[in-house]
């Protein structure tokens, strides 16, 4: 099924255990995540080069994540957010094709939007908290 | 299955249908888009727009702007006042319960008001007075 995809179906899991494995369930209420991997480079060019020319770093892993307020599910995730541990997470683009994944221990910080005009949103960041890994 | 959207019309319909004042003033009834033909003084309840805020988990919220007034004919005398503040009692930051839907909320977000001249007997007039409705409900 590999072709371009829409992102209606992604999904976020977490193990708030910081568990790696089977353990972690889909938080839900979620509407979007990203994940930045960016690169450290650095500047090494000497006199004579014809161009400036770098040396490369580590890979960033690092996100966001939104979704909708939800009374029912939303205060677990605060609770992670709130408790400092290092939940598991699992980040799928797409869940018909749930093999393709990011994973890795994280550390997560959260926010709440809450305005007179529209629904109550939830916002937050992530960064690593060990060594992540794409699959496959 | 996600649950019936027009349940949602429905609801707003009966609630203003129950208000005994609003159908005093307006007892040509409630209706959705358009009234009966020889309809004086009714209320009409129209989706303006509608959008649907997703979740990785499907639909997360319907959020609805409904036109709703009443409408009078000059000659019948109707109390347009009363009636767009009954329809407003009805309404606004009221509960209503809609089957396969979570939690609610509906508010006016502006009011109208306006007076119609027949397009081929102008000394017709129509009085229309109410507001926009928002609805925006969890599914």
């Amino acid at each position: 099924m590999a072709g371009r995809i829409h992102g209606k179906k992604g999904q976020i899991k977490m193990d708030p255990a910081g568990a790696p494995g089977t353990a972690a369930t889909a938080v839900a209420d979620i509407n979007a995540f990203t994940i930045d991997m960016s690169t450290d480079t650095v500047d090494v060019t000497a006199l004579g080069d014809t161009n400036k020319q770098y040396v490369q770093g580590l890979p960033d892993y690092k996100g966001t994540l939104s979704g909708w307020w939800n009374s029912a599910t939303s205060p677990a995730l605060f609770e992670v957010i709130l408790g400092g541990g290092k939940p598991w997470l699992v980040l799928i683009p797409d869940t018909s094709e749930p093999t393709f994944l990011f994973k890795g221990l994280a550390y997560l910080s959260g926010s709440i939007d809450v305005s007179a005009t529209g629904a109550v949103s939830i916002s937050g960041d992530w960064v690593g908290a060990g060594n992540w890994v794409m699959e496959p | 299955m996600p649950p019936d959207s027009s349940a949602i019309d429905e609801a707003i319909v009966q609630a203003l249908r129950a208000d005994t004042l609003l159908t005093s003033y307006m007892p040509d009834g409630v209706w959705v888009d358009e009234a009966p033909a020889n309809s004086k003084r009714f209320v009409i309840v129209s989706l303006v727009e509608e959008v649907d805020p997703q979740g990785f988990d499907g639909r997360a919220m319907e959020d609805a702007v409904y036109l709703i007034k009443a409408v009078g004919l000059k000659s019948t005398n109707p109390n347009m006042r009363g009636a767009a503040v009954r329809i407003d009692t009805a309404l606004n930051d009221q509960p209503l319960s809609v089957s396969g839907y979570q939690s609610m909320v509906i508010f006016r977000e502006n009011r109208i008001r306006t007076t119609e001249i027949d397009d081929i007997d102008n000394t017709i007039r129509w009085y229309h007075r109410g507001g926009r409705y928002r609805v925006v409900i969890s599914t």
